[in-house]
C-alpha cells in the first residue's frame, strides 16, 4: 500500500513540475456585454469546467503547448480558438459569444401557449416551416403530415375522401377525435364526431405545422388526449401581394387557387392588414370500390369532386404585439361516393362549413394575454340510395355546431413563466334521417358543454440549462338534450323503436390532466428530456346519443358513458452534430385506461335481414401503447436537405373487461386496428438554379383490420398489407410565373382502406400560376 | 385604384357565398284500385283460402311514387303484407297484387303510395269471409339440385314453378324464367348455404352474368320462419294444399336472399308472380364448391 502512495506521489509531483501555467477567461455576451454564467469551456475536449457567477474560467498546472479552447452555452454560438501555453506564465482572455440568431422557424407556440424555441420545451414537436411545406407533395392539409415520425393518415382514396383522420403514437387511425387540430389556436374537431374538416384550407394559406406529440390535455383538454396539430395560417406582410395558380391532373382533376393580401399601413407591425383566399377544385374521378363489389353491384360509378372554399381575414395591429384579427372561412362540397340508382347524383355527401374566429392578443410589461371566440358550423346532407329487394333512398342531414371562447395570460417572473386561462366550449348536434321510400324520420340530438381551467409554470433555472413546465387542468364536461327517437316507424327502422329515448339522461363529469416535464441542455448541440403528461376525452355525442346502423351489427347511443384516459411517459434526446446534422429519438410508454371501445352486448337485432349483433361503445379496455421515433436532419446546405425517419409503435389492449356475462368476445391482447407498426419516411428535398426537386419515400407497415384481428370478408386477409409510396415534385420559378410538377404514388400502389375503398393511385398534377 | 380593385375582388367573393333556402312544395298524390270482374271487389265475400287481385293505379302529382305499402287489418292484428320501396317518375304506378283470404271474418285492405315529396295518399276496400274453403292445389317437385358458384356439375338456375332447371348454356332465352340461384359464402365468419334470386344485387357478385339479364325476377324468402324453425319437416311433408304455404310465409321479415340455409331447414317464399310457395332442404353443402338439394312445394 505504502508503495502506490509513493507511486502516486511520484506522479502527482512529476506533473505539477512540467504544468506551470495558467489560462484564466472571462466570458462575455458580446452584443450587451453582460457575463455569462455557467457556459461549458474545455480544453482539447480534455479537460474542461464552467465559468463561475462572474463569468471567470481558470485552468491551473497547465503544460506549456498549443491547446484548442471550446466555449459553449446555450443560446449562443459555440466558440473555438486556438491558444498558445507558454511555460510558468498566467494568461488572460476576454472571450465574447455572439448569441445565436433563430428565425421564426424555430419559435413554436403551440406546446406551452407561449412563445418558445423548440428547443426548449421538454416535448416532441415537430414543426412544418414555409420551406418544408413548400417542398411537400400534398393535395389537402393533412397530407402535409404524411412524413412526419409516427403520424397515421387514413384517407385511402385521397381528394376524393371528404372523411380524413390523422393520428400518432399507436392510437387507432379510425379515431380522429383523440388528436386536437387547431387552425390558429381554435379548436376544429367537432363534438359531434371528433372530425376534422382537413380540406377546409387552401394549401396555399398555410404557414407552419406544428404538431405536439403525447398528451397535451393539461393545456387543451378534451380532445388532446393523443397530441395536437396548430394550423397557423399566414399573416399578411406586404402592402400588397397575391398568387394565382390553376392545375390540372389525373381523373381530370382542376383546380383554380387565388390569394390576394395586403397591409393598409406602411409602418410595419401597425394598422390594418387583410387577405382574401379561394379555391375551387372538381375531378370526374374513379370508382373506389373493390373489384368484387364492382361485381355485386351494378350500380356503381365513379367517386367524384366538387369543393371551393373561401376565407377572409382581417386585423389590426396596434404595434408588433398588440393586435386584434377576425377570420371567416367557408367551405361546400359535392362528393359523389360511388353509387347511382335513380337520383341524379346518386349517393353523394355534401357539407357547408362556416369558421369564425375573432382574436385579440397584447402584450404589456410582463404580461402576454391572449383571447379567442369562434364559432363552427357543419351542415352534412348526406344522400343514400340503394336497391336490393326493393328500392331504398333517405337522407342523414345533420347541423353540427361548436362555438367558444379560449383565454389565455402569461406573466413573467424571474426564472419563471407563469401562464393561465380559461376555456368555455359548447358542442351540439342536431341531425336527422329523412326517408324517401318510407314515412321514416330518425333523430338524434344531443349538446355538451366544457369549461376548463389550467395553469402552467415554465421554470428556467442553471442558466436555462434546466427547463422545468409543471401544467395542470381541470375540466368540466357535461351531457344533456340527448335525444333518440322515430317517427312513422315502418319496416326500414322498427327494429330501432325499442331503443328510443326522448329523455337521455344527463351526465356530467370531472378530469384532472397534469404535465410535468424537464429538459437538460447539456450545451446547444445536445438535450435529453423527460415527461409525464396524462390526457383525457370524453366521449363523442355521436357515440352518446345516436342509435343506427355500423358495419357488421347495429350500434346502440349510450349516455352513460365515461371519458377515457392516457397517461403518457417519454424520454428523448436532440443531438446536434458537425453543426448539419441534427437527430432526434424518443421513447414512450402509454397506458390507457377506460377506452371507449364497441362491446358486444350479445343481444342481437333483424334489421331487415336476419340477425345481427347489437354493439355499444363503452369503457372496457385497457391499451399498452409503447414505441420508439427517430429523425435525422442533414442539411447539406441551404439548398440540399435530407430527413430521415422512423417509428415503431406497438398498441395493444391489455385488459378487456367485457360489458357482460354474455358478451361471448375478449380483446385481451388484441392489437389496435389500424395502426402500422412501422413506418420509415426518407425524404430530400433540393433547390438549385434549374428546377427544385423534392423527393419522399414513406414505408407503412401492415395493419389489423378488425379489432378481433381476424380474416375480413371485404379485405380478404387479416391485415391490411404493407405499402410504399414515393413522391416526387419539381418546381421552377421565372420571375414571377412559377410552375409545379408532382407526382403521388409513382409506383402506382394500390391500398384499401378499412370500408374497402381503394386509393386512387398514381397521381399526376401540373400546376401554373403567378405570384405579384 | 389599387385598393378599389382589392374592394372589387372582396365583394366579388363574398358574391359567392350562396344562401339557399329549403322550399316545400305541396303535392297531391293519389291511389285508385281498379273495378271489373278481374279484380276482387269491395265488400266481396271470399273463402278462406280463396284468391285476392287488387288492380292499383297511382301517380305522384310531379314526384316519383316511391313507396307503395299494403296492410290486411283485421280485428285482432295488422299485417303489412307489402312494403316496398319503388322509385316509378313517369307514368305513374298500374300493377296488380294477388294474396288469399285468411280466416278473419273482416278483413280491411288499405293501398297507401308516397311520393318522393313524402306526401301520402291510400284507399281501401273490405273482404268478408265466405262460406266454405278455397284453398289451392299445389306443384310438387320432389328432388332438385342446384349448384353452388363454382360448381361446374349441376345447373345453377331454377323455375320455382316448373322446377325446371338450367346450366349455363340451356338458360339463354328463358332468363326470365329464373325465380332462384344458390350460392355458398362465409357470412361474419358463418358457414353460409344460401338462397337468392336474380333480382337481388349481390346475387350478381356470385352469378355476373345477371346484370346483363333485362328480366330479373325478385323472390321474396321469409327468413325469420327459417332461422326460427317455425316450420317442420313433418309439416312440410304432410301439405296437400297451398295452405300451409299461405299462413307460414310472414312478409315482414323477408329478404331476396336467405342465408343459413342448412339440411332440415324450411323455407317459405313468395315468388315474382305473387305465388306462395315451401322449400326443404334435403341436403346443403358447405363450400363453394358444393350444391343443395331441395324439395319444392308451390301454388298452382
Amino acid at each position: 500500500m505504502k508503495k502506490i502512495i509513493f507511486i502516486l506521489f511520484l506522479f502527482n509531483f512529476s506533473f505539477s513540475s512540467f504544468a506551470q501555467s495558467t489560462l484564466v477567461g472571462k466570458i462575455f455576451n458580446s452584443v450587451t456585454s453582460e457575463e455569462i454564467s455557467y457556459a461549458n469551456v474545455t480544453l482539447n475536449k480534455s479537460i474542461g469546467t464552467t465559468s463561475n457567477e462572474n463569468g471567470t474560467f481558470r485552468f491551473e498546472n497547465l503544460k506549456p503547448g498549443d491547446y484548442i479552447l471550446n466555449i459553449s452555452f446555450v443560446g449562443f454560438e459555440s466558440l473555438s480558438q486556438k491558444i498558445k501555453i507558454e511555460e510558468n506564465k498566467i494568461l488572460e482572455f476576454n472571450f465574447r459569444l455572439q448569441p445565436r440568431i433563430y428565425t421564426t422557424d424555430d419559435i413554436v407556440i403551440t406546446a406551452t401557449k407561449t412563445e418558445n424555441y423548440i428547443q426548449d420545451i421538454p416535448t416532441r414537436i415537430n414543426l412544418l416551416t414555409p420551406r418544408q411545406i413548400q417542398g411537400i407533395t400534398a393535395q389537402t392539409t393533412d397530407e402535409l403530415l404524411n412524413n412526419i415520425p409516427g403520424i397515421t393518415i387514413s384517407r385511402s382514396f385521397g381528394i376524393f375522401s371528404h372523411k380524413s383522420s390523422v393520428t400518432m403514437r399507436g392510437l387507432s387511425g379510425q379515431e380522429q377525435a383523440r388528436i386536437l387540430v387547431l387552425i390558429d389556436g381554435v379548436p376544429t374537431n367537432k363534438s359531434d364526431g371528433g372530425s376534422v374538416n382537413w380540406n377546409l384550407l387552401n394549401t396555399d394559406m398555410i404557414e407552419r405545422i406544428e404538431v405536439i406529440k403525447g398528451p397535451g390535455s393539461s393545456l387543451y383538454g378534451s380532445n388532446a388526449m393523443g397530441g395536437a396539430i396548430n394550423i397557423i395560417t399566414k399573416k399578411p406582410a406586404e402592402e400588397f401581394s397575391g398568387r394565382f395558380s390553376v392545375d390540372y391532373g389525373t381523373y381530370n382533376t382542376m383546380r383554380g387557387r387565388i390569394n390576394l393580401s395586403g397591409r393598409l399601413s406602411e409602418i410595419a407591425n401597425k394598422g390594418f392588414y387583410w387577405n382574401l383566399n379561394s379555391f375551387y377544385r372538381q375531378s370526374d374521378g374513379y370508382i373506389t370500390q373493390s373489384e368484387a363489389d364492382q361485381q355485386a353491384n351494378p350500380y356503381i360509378v365513379n367517386s367524384t369532386l366538387q369543393e371551393w372554399s373561401a376565407s377572409a381575414k382581417l386585423g389590426y395591429d396596434f404595434n408588433k404585439n398588440n393586435g386584434f384579427e377576425l377570420d371567416f372561412i367557408y367551405y361546400d362540397d359535392k362528393r359523389e361516393t360511388g353509387e347511382k340508382v335513380y337520383q341524379p347524383d346518386g349517393n353523394k355527401t355534401d357539407h357547408d362549413t362556416y369558421h369564425i374566429r375573432a382574436r385579440y392578443f397584447g402584450e404589456s410589461n410582463k404580461l402576454t394575454y391572449n383571447i379567442s371566440f369562434f364559432y363552427l358550423n357543419e351542415n352534412y346532407k348526406k344522400v343514400n340510395e340503394y336497391l336490393k329487394d326493393d328500392y331504398t333512398f333517405y337522407d342523414v342531414l345533420s347541423v353540427r355546431e361548436d362555438l367558444g371562447a379560449l383565454s389565455s395570460v402569461s406573466y413573467s417572473l424571474n426564472k419563471n413563466k407563469i401562464t393561465t386561462g380559461i376555456d368555455f366550449k359548447q358542442g351540439a348536434v342536431d341531425a336527422k334521417d329523412v326517408y324517401y321510400t318510407s314515412t321514416d324520420i330518425v333523430y338524434n340530438r344531443g349538446k355538451m358543454n366544457f369549461l376548463g381551467l389550467f395553469v402552467q409554470d415554465e421554470i428556467s433555472i442553471l442558466n436555462e440549462k434546466l427547463k422545468i413546465i409543471a401544467g395542470l387542468r381541470f375540466d368540466y364536461a357535461r351531457y344533456f338534450d340527448g335525444s333518440f327517437e322515430i317517427e312513422n316507424p315502418t319496416g326500414e327502422t322498427t327494429f330501432m323503436t325499442d331503443f328510443e329515448n326522448t329523455d337521455m339522461q344527463e351526465d356530467a363529469w370531472n378530469a384532472l390532466s397534469p404535465k410535468l416535464s424537464a429538459q437538460y441542455n447539456f450545451n446547444q448541440d445536445f438535450r435529453f428530456y423527460a415527461s409525464y403528461a396524462k390526457g383525457f376525452r370524453p366521449s363523442i355525442l355521436d357515440d352518446l346519443c345516436r342509435s343506427g346502423r355500423m358495419r357488421g351489427g347495429f350500434k346502440l347511443a349510450n349516455p352513460t358513458l365515461q371519458p377515457e384516459y392516457l397517461n403518457n411517459f417519454e424520454i428523448g434526446t436532440d443531438i446536434r452534430l458537425f453543426n448539419k446534422l441534427r437527430s432526434s429519438a424518443t421513447l414512450y410508454y402509454s397506458l390507457g385506461t377506460d377506452f371507449m371501445y364497441y362491446v358486444n352486448t350479445g343481444d342481437s337485432i333483424d334489421m331487415g335481414y336476419g340477425l345481427r349483433p347489437i354493439y355499444k361503445r363503452s369503457n372496457i379496455s385497457e391499451v399498452s401503447i409503447y414505441g420508439a421515433e427517430i429523425e435525422f436532419n442533414y442539411l447539406l446546405n441551404e439548398q440540399l436537405i435530407f430527413n430521415a425517419n422512423y417509428a415503431y409503435t406497438h398498441s395493444q389492449i391489455s385488459n378487456y373487461k367485457p360489458l357482460s356475462e354474455s358478451d361471448p368476445i375478449d380483446l385481451t391482447d388484441k392489437y389496435l386496428t389500424d395502426v402500422p407498426a412501422n413506418m420509415v419516411s426518407l425524404s430530400v428535398y433540393w433547390k438549385n438554379r434549374i428546377v427544385n426537386t423534392s423527393l419522399t419515400a414513406k414505408y407503412t407497415d401492415e395493419m389489423w383490420v378488425n379489432d378481433l384481428n381476424q380474416y375480413d370478408e371485404i379485405v380478404l386477409d387479416d391485415k391490411y398489407p404493407a405499402y410504399t409510396t414515393i413522391d416526387l415534385k419539381f418546381s421552377k420559378d421565372f420571375k414571377r410565373i412559377f410552375a409545379n410538377l408532382s407526382i403521388q404514388n409513382i409506383l402506382d400502389t394500390r391500398f384499401y382502406d378499412s370500408k374497402g375503398a381503394v386509393c386512387p393511385g398514381r397521381f399526376i398534377t401540373i400546376e401554373l400560376g403567378t405570384k405579384f | 385604384m389599387r385598393k378599389i380593385y382589392t374592394l372589387f375582388i372582396l365583394i366579388i367573393l363574398f358574391l359567392f357565398v350562396r344562401c339557399t333556402k329549403n322550399e316545400s312544395v305541396e303535392s297531391n298524390p293519389f291511389i285508385l284500385l281498379k273495378t271489373g270482374d278481374a279484380y276482387t271487389a269491395n265488400e266481396a265475400r271470399v273463402p278462406v283460402g280463396g284468391q285476392l287481385k287488387f288492380g292499383l293505379s297511382a301517380v305522384g302529382d310531379g314526384f316519383a311514387i316511391t313507396n307503395l305499402t299494403i296492410k290486411r287489418v283485421t280485428t285482432s292484428n295488422t299485417i303489412i303484407e307489402l312494403d316496398k320501396g319503388l322509385y316509378l317518375k313517369k307514368g305513374g304506378l298500374d300493377t296488380i297484387v294477388i294474396f288469399t283470404k285468411g280466416s278473419s271474418e273482416t278483413e280491411t285492405w288499405l293501398f297507401s303510395i308516397l311520393n318522393e315529396n313524402r306526401d301520402t295518399a291510400s284507399v281501401s276496400v273490405k273482404i268478408y269471409l265466405g262460406e266454405g274453403s278455397a284453398y289451392g292445389d299445389i306443384n310438387y317437385f320432389p328432388n332438385i339440385t342446384i349448384a353452388y358458384q363454382n360448381n361446374t356439375e349441376f345447373p345453377h338456375y331454377l323455375d320455382l314453378h316448373s322446377g325446371t332447371t338450367y346450366n349455363e348454356t340451356t338458360i339463354t332465352g328463358n332468363e326470365s324464367n329464373i325465380d332462384l340461384v344458390s350460392y355458398y359464402y362465409l357470412s361474419s365468419g358463418t358457414s353460409s348455404p344460401t338462397l337468392s334470386c336474380p333480382g337481388y344485387n349481390s346475387a350478381a357478385g356470385y352469378y355476373p352474368e345477371l346484370t346483363n339479364w333485362t328480366t330479373k325476377n325478385s323472390t321474396l324468402y321469409d327468413y325469420s320462419t327459417t332461422d326460427n324453425d317455425l316450420i317442420s319437416i313433418a309439416q312440410f311433408d304432410a301439405s296437400q294444399n297451398d295452405s300451409l304455404m299461405v299462413t307460414a310465409y310472414i312478409p315482414n321479415s323477408t329478404s331476396g336472399t336467405c342465408k343459413f340455409c342448412y339440411t332440415g331447414k324450411v323455407i317459405p317464399f313468395k315468388a315474382n308472380n305473387g305465388k306462395y310457395g315451401l322449400i326443404k332442404v334435403i341436403r346443403a353443402d358447405e363450400t363453394d364448391t358444393g350444391s343443395i338439394e331441395i324439395s319444392i312445394k308451390i301454388q298452382q
